[in-house]
């Protein structure tokens, strides 16, 4: 026990060094930009782009708090990714299963797949207009294939004996998709939901940013550079990484407890 | 109570017509018998099984199944060959009879993999087959109980199965098989130890006539090794490969449980020794 608590004290030690590793870096890099520059300085310090963080969430500009605009860009990823779920999920299953419609579906899925999300923006603007509408079509494009993909291979990877053994045990087709090949691929759906956040996320900066509405983390980063507050775009940027970061904590714990038959419990 | 007549004409695997893996099998199963199938490897003993399992239902043969169970007492002949039949409503009709008879949910099934649902405790795995079937919460509670205490698991119920040994597994995944079908209990089983070490396999053989013996089991046992079908079976039948067909029937008089070091057990084995040699 005391050497399990030691090595967790170890752990937490080697984050605050890369932290501050990090923050070094961070100053270093403002001086030798500065010094190219001719001691003009637009890249904000690291204690600056902080302040301004602490600052912008609870002091709203235009109206607007750093975090009502996350808010606003989260509501959006949760829209795109949802759709996508609903769709690529079952969509999944039932192409890995009936071979047929497989392959009707794949060539049209790995023919549109190659076309990058942004790619879809002006495609969005001009179909949907600059509207929630707009944002939640290029997340649901970005959320699509990782989770298509990672339903699609868990099936056809789903241990055949599992299978036989429901089937022997007097299963049938529907029960065998719904007793054995679902609570067997939720490890990939896991994966493919945490992967589609994650593009999710950033499909709402990039669009955000190409102007497809008035709120939101991406606009309001592309706003404070466009007026010149550049402390406050890193302070949005800051923010970026903090949620990101949340994200994939609230993935752990859903992993941890939901998944515990599939990983060891110790890691 | 049954008897079950395999009466296999032949067999091909979907897509290599050509290539035939069983030819004539014809073998009876009685009611709690212990059968062991040997032979080469990639003979033909696995998929012999699964069709015995239900899993391979396009052969050209006839599984004639006799019934002495309270629900019916006649013998009924399923012909798992409708291609061949001429007239759409006998086709029907004999579909509809097979199916009635299909061997799948009745007969219990163990292959060769660790096979327990990885995400499901050691009580809901043997509880599978009884919630597919609908049976009540209070009779599945009584079957559990009755078959945790069979193999000494009792408080082992609540863990996953990555939490036990694979022998336990094995046990479990028994006791999964006999939850279904408390009545005719027919058990086919591939290689179900082949993957445990001598000891716990040595442990495992024990415990499986230990059980076959408490519960009127029926087993039909693939294995390629010929000592443990010496000192599990009370018949064996030796397959030939490529096709398979069986070359020889052994019955084993010897009482349980049986000496490995004695000299007619050792004769036993060195007889179906070469009998698989030959092959």
């Amino acid at each position: 026990m005391k050497l399990k608590n030691r090595s967790k004290f170890k752990i937490i030690l080697y984050y605050i060094a890369g932290f501050v590793i990090f923050i070094a870096s961070w100053y270093f890099f403002v001086i030798i930009l500065q010094l190219f520059t001719q001691g003009t300085r637009v890249v904000p310090y690291p204690h600056e782009a902080f302040k301004s963080f602490f600052l912008l969430l609870y002091t709203p500009i235009d109206g607007q708090t750093l975090l009502t605009h996350v808010i606003a860009s989260l509501i959006r990823v949760f829209i795109g990714v949802f759709y996508a779920w609903i769709i690529a999920v079952p969509l999944g299953i039932v192409l890995a299963l009936t071979p047929f419609l497989d392959h009707i579906f794949q060539p049209i899925i790995e023919m549109i797949r190659p076309i990058p999300p942004i790619a879809w923006i002006p495609f969005a603007i001009i179909t949907f207009g600059l509207t929630t509408t707009s944002n939640a079509f290029i997340i649901f494009i970005g959320a699509f294939f990782p989770l298509f993909q990672n339903v699609y291979d868990g099936v056809r990877q789903s241990n055949v004996v599992y299978q036989d053994v429901a089937r022997s045990l007097g299963a049938n087709k529907i029960q065998v998709i719904w007793n054995v090949i679902l609570p067997s691929i939720t490890p990939n759906m896991l994966t493919g939901t945490k992967v589609a956040v994650g593009v999710g996320w950033m499909c709402v900066i990039a669009a955000e940013m190409m102007g497809i509405s008035g709120a939101g983390i991406g606009y309001f980063i592309n706003y404070m550079k466009n007026i010149g507050y550049y402390s406050h775009m890193v302070a949005g940027m800051l923010m970026i990484a903090i949620v990101g970061l949340l994200i994939n904590f609230i993935f752990f714990l859903i992993e941890k407890y939901s998944l515990a038959w599939k990983y060891n419990s110790e890691n | 109570m049954f008897t079950i007549d395999i009466k296999s004409k032949s067999f091909s695997r979907p897509n290599h017509s050509e290539n035939l893996v069983l030819k004539n099998i014809l073998f009876k199963i009685e009611d709690q018998d212990f059968l062991s199938i040997i032979g080469p490897s990639g003979c033909g003993k696995t998929t012999l099984l699964r069709i015995l399992a239900g899993f391979d239902q396009k052969f050209d043969g006839k599984i004639l199944y006799l019934s002495n169970s309270s629900e019916s007492s006649e013998y009924n002949q399923y012909s798992l060959n409708p291609n061949k039949s001429t007239q759409k409503n006998s086709l029907e009709n004999r579909q509809r009879q097979y199916k009635s008879l299909n061997s799948l949910g009745k007969v219990g099934y163990i292959p060769q993999e660790f096979s327990l649902f990885p995400w499901l405790t050691i009580e809901q795995n043997i509880r599978f087959g009884l919630n597919i079937k609908n049976i009540p919460k209070k009779e599945q509670d009584v079957v559990v109980s009755r078959l945790l205490d069979l193999v000494g698991m009792r408080e082992y119920k609540d863990y996953l199965p990555k939490e036990i040994s694979g022998g336990m597994q094995q046990k479990i995944a028994i006791c999964r098989a006999i939850a279904i079908n408390p009545t005719s209990n027919l058990i086919v089983m591939d290689e179900p130890f082949s993957a445990l070490d001598s000891q716990t396999r040595n442990a495992l053989q024990r415990d499986l006539l230990d059980i076959w013996k408490k519960q009127n089991l029926t087993i039909v046992f693939v294995t390629h090794n010929i000592d443990e079908a010496t000192f599990l079976s009370k018949r064996v039948i030796v397959l030939s490969s490529n096709p398979a067909s069986i070359t020889r029937e052994v019955r084993i008089d010897l009482a349980h449980p049986r000496d490995r070091t004695s000299l007619a057990f050792n004769n036993i084995r060195k007889e179906l020794l070469s009998y698989v040699q030959k092959e």
